[in-house]
């Protein structure tokens, strides 16, 4: 999607900058994730349709770091330029899915938290920046979707089903840690950038999370307070650094072909 | 395939479908088909859903490679476009009783029909733009041909999105390709390099010289229009200009006695798969030719058992 | 099979195809204000969500304006009654 600045050139609120950030990583990171599982698809269409959900996240990654580098950020340091330990992407996806259900689950949490996090732009004042976040919402439509279809038929297993409980266990926490902590300041909101405040966002997310446990039919287990360590960057909304093995996948490679 | 045409002249009820397709008639329904009329549609249909599914692991592992978003979109949205036609050709299948399940996932990787020309997984992106210009273009010409000439009216119509997506892939390798050609010294060496590979790759693509065959079903049953060496000769007029205007050398031109495009090489050729390269000066039987392409490369096996097994947790990252 | 394979998939059939026989979805959609709502393919899911998205994804050549998936088995033929396709490609 071609990005049209609104207001090119102006410097933008570094807390609205690094939200911005950890959305663009964090579907930078999930395109990726597309990409590499692709051919644990299940069926011929879903090949299509896992590639189809590849390309709007990267599409989605492109169009804010255009938008950042429209207000006085280089667009090649960007994508290309950052090391392990600069990338702003979710904890959640740091660890390759150990199984389709882990693969369904970590992925629908990622759609749902980031989408959860642009919907609070939707009314931003650049229009440019509420129609990447509308955009997001379109095609997160979609992708949300898919995974509500495979809910059913997860559901239908007795020991799929398991899986999918543990996976949810272990990822939900990374998930909702994301939006980090509950009681923790809310800049960007109360700077007036994002007119809904970050905990609506986080409640919202807790719901539609439990909200699969309808077409799944089965309880699952949602771990509400997370314990946020010393090494917790609230900027980057992450811990430490991006582990290098994923790291080795989702940086740009043959740079000299760049254009 | 190349039964012997005497067999069906002699069978009043293959010899009327023949002639009737051959004024133009398209059919609608299985009920209408003969069982070798049927057998060759099939088969016609089979390898074109096979070669649309190895692009996934053909195509994909560039998408890693990729120097830059766009170009990671580029791969995989074009990725995306080949499954959904593999999809579609599946699907007319399965009203001829094919289960694609069993059919893709069930199926030895041994007894895939596919060609060379989609038997090396994408190293890099040049690798991908290149087959997309020149590859993609092979496929293009075929696949137009059997939109305007099968005899099978729903599989001509389905092939109207197929070609229509196949237009952006080829404009996009030719746009790349070029853009590569110009982009510095290295680039140009490896766009090159990689033309070399792929050229005599995608004139195998249209398979064997029409005076090595019979007339075969195919053309009998105009389920295609035009022979091998007329869709070579299309190809060949497509993309020999497209390189000379680019300043690619490739081994092949127009002859001006013969008013068409020649090969500057005697097909076929020996080609070293380690290195990738072929000795344009050592010509094989079309015997040996024939194994080769049988046999597959050696990434052929591998690559399909990819796409039914499945890989998770430290074999991912 | 001949060839040996580390993880094969193991697809469920029932569960994953949406019973003992693959369940079909007929695909229809609408270019602009100004066309027809078409017939455009047909795809295979256990449910209907999985339907509306495969369709999105696989009959993607256009910005459709509108996009609708039918269950094959509640389509009811008027000429192709008996015949082994209820409707066809393309």
């Amino acid at each position: 999607m071609a990005y049209t600045p609104g207001n090119p050139g102006t410097k933008l609120d570094k807390n609205f900058e690094n939200d911005l950030l950890a959305i663009a990583d964090t579907k930078l990171v999930l395109g990726n994730w597309y990409a590499e599982c692709v051919m644990n698809g299940r069926s011929l269409p879903d090949f299509a349709a896992i590639l189809g959900m590849c390309t709007a996240n990267y599409g989605h990654t492109r169009a804010i770091y255009q938008y950042l580098a429209a207000h006085g950020h280089d667009y090649d340091h960007l994508e290309r330029g950052r090391g392990p330990e600069e990338m702003c992407s979710a904890n959640l996806l740091d660890e390759a899915p150990s199984g389709w259900e882990d693969f369904i689950v970590s992925t629908w949490l990622t759609e749902l938290s980031t989408w959860m996090m642009a919907s609070g732009f939707l009314n931003h004042e650049d229009r440019a920046v509420a129609g990447i976040a509308k955009k997001i919402g379109q095609e997160t439509y979609f992708h949300l979707k898919y995974s509500q279809g495979w809910f059913q038929i997860i559901g239908e297993g007795k020991k799929q089903t398991s899986l999918f409980q543990k996976a949810y266990a272990h990822r939900f926490p990374l998930a909702l840690q994301w939006f980090g902590p509950a009681r923790g300041k809310d800049t960007v909101h109360d700077a007036g950038i994002r007119d809904v405040p970050l905990k609506k966002l986080r409640d919202a997310f807790i719901k539609e999370a439990a909200g699969a446990e309808k077409l799944l039919g089965a309880d699952l287990t949602q771990e509400k307070s997370i314990k946020f360590a010393d090494d917790w960057r609230g900027d980057a909304r992450r811990f430490g650094a991006m582990p290098d093995g994923l790291f080795e996948v989702v940086r740009f490679k043959d740079a000299e072909l760049a254009h | 395939m190349a039964t012997a045409i005497k067999d069906i002249q002699e069978d009043p009820r293959e010899r009327a479908l023949q002639e009737k397709v051959a004024t133009g008639y398209q059919l609608e329904d299985v009920e209408e088909m003969t069982e070798r009329y049927k057998n060759v549609l099939v088969n016609t249909i089979h390898i074109a859903a096979d070669l649309e599914v190895v692009t996934l692991p053909t195509y994909s592992p560039a998408i890693k490679t990729s120097p830059t978003l766009e170009d990671k979109i580029a791969i995989a949205a074009a990725c995306q476009d080949e499954l959904g036609h593999a999809q579609m050709m599946y699907r007319i299948l399965e009203d001829f009783g094919y289960d694609t399940h069993s059919f893709l996932f069930e199926r030895d990787p041994e007894e895939w029909r596919t060609f060379q020309m989609l038997e090396f997984p994408h190293e890099d992106y040049i690798e991908s733009v290149v087959s997309m210009c020149y590859g993609d273009r092979a496929g293009y010409i075929t696949t137009v041909d059997l939109e305007e000439n099968c005899s099978y009216a729903p599989f001509a119509r389905s092939l109207r999105k197929v070609n229509y997506e196949e237009t952006f892939h080829v404009s996009h390798g030719e746009r790349w390709t070029r853009f590569f050609w110009n982009q510095s010294e290295e680039s140009r060496r490896r766009v090159q390099e990689t033309v070399d590979f792929y050229f005599p790759l995608c004139t195998a693509w249209f398979g064997m010289p029409d005076n090595r065959k019979t007339r075969t079903d195919q053309l009998s049953y105009r389920i295609r229009g035009a022979s091998n060496d007329e869709m070579r000769q299309k190809w060949l007029s497509r993309v020999v200009p497209f390189s000379e205007s680019v300043g690619i050398k490739v081994p092949a031109h127009y002859d001006e006695e013969q008013g068409k495009y020649v090969l500057d090489y005697e097909p076929p050729i020996y080609l070293d798969e380690e290195k990738r390269e072929w000795d344009y000066d050592r010509q094989i039987t079309w015997e040996e030719q024939l194994k080769v392409w049988k046999k597959g490369s050696k990434h052929k096996v591998p690559s399909i058992a990819r796409v039914i097994s499945e890989e998770w947790g430290k074999d991912l990252w | 099979m001949a060839t040996k394979l580390k993880s094969k998939k193991k697809i469920d059939q029932k569960r994953e195809r949406g019973g003992a026989e693959p369940k079909y979805y007929e695909v229809f959609a609408r270019k602009d204000s100004h066309s027809d709502l078409s017939h455009v393919g047909s795809v295979e899911a256990p449910n209907d969500e999985l339907a509306q998205v495969r369709a999105w994804y696989i009959y993607d050549q256009h910005k459709w304006r509108e996009m609708c998936v039918v269950p094959l088995e509640s389509i009811i033929t008027v000429t192709e009654e008996g015949k082994s396709a209820k409707i066809k490609m393309g």
